[in-house]
């Protein structure tokens, strides 16, 4: 996904190694996935369901910018 | 003893002739072992991380691997945003960055390798709508994967 879009960038962190992060996500199964430390979610997702999360954080409606020309 | 057996650089050198496009550059955080251990800069992992990559880049002349010096090299650090080691962040030309902090062994690896393979070639493995409504995304998103090595 960050290979799609700039905005967007990932890491893998392998839990064992880093307890102390993965007790700040209580990560108690993985694959746990945290996405801008609001949307947490355990197990693997469809594409289709891990994109509509990806969007639920990336995604704004631009402001209406009126008539401006 | 070896992470790679023979065959496996057998299997990878052609798979990575046949599939690599761009180059990639693996650089990889890590610590150099002391005598004496500092307490907190202990890396248990890095040994065995860095052991892996110099086998696994010394199969393509596409795969350059670049070490840093967690500790004293913090301008780098800064740069790459590494927070903790081993670190691993790959990255081809004008292509972002992936970042794996740990060692990537067992399932993790073939990740790895994917992420390769896609970096190198400049396209995910995402279906093409997927691609689509990803360029939609406005705001900076920041995804995390915990995994463990099984």
């Amino acid at each position: 996904m960050a290979l799609e879009n700039k905005l967007i960038s990932a890491d893998v962190v392998e839990a064992q190694e880093f307890p102390a992060l993965a007790r700040m996500y209580s990560v108690t199964a993985v694959p746990k996935t945290v996405i801008n430390n609001v949307v947490q979610f355990v197990g693997a997702l469809s594409e289709e369901q891990f994109l509509e999360k990806v969007l639920q954080v990336g995604y704004r409606e631009p402001e209406s910018k009126g008539k401006e020309a | 003893m070896a992470l790679l057996s023979e065959q496996d650089k057998t299997d990878l050198k052609r798979r990575f002739r046949k599939e690599l496009r761009k180059d990639v550059t693996i650089n990889l955080f890590t610590t150099q072992a002391s005598v004496l251990t500092i307490p907190g800069r202990e890396c248990p992992t890095c040994p065995q991380t860095q052991e892996l990559l110099e086998d696994l880049t010394a199969l393509s002349p596409k795969l350059h691997l670049k070490k840093y010096d967690f500790f004293s090299q913090t301008q780098e650090r800064d740069t790459y945003g590494v927070e903790r080691i081993p670190a691993i962040v790959m990255e081809a030309e004008g292509s972002p960055r992936l970042k794996y902090y740990g060692i990537p062994a067992g399932y993790e690896f073939a990740t790895l390798l994917e992420d390769l393979n896609a970096l190198s070639r400049g396209v995910s493995p995402l279906a093409l709508e997927t691609r689509k409504k990803l360029r939609k995304i406005n705001q900076p998103v920041h995804i995390q994967v915990f995994v463990t090595p099984s």
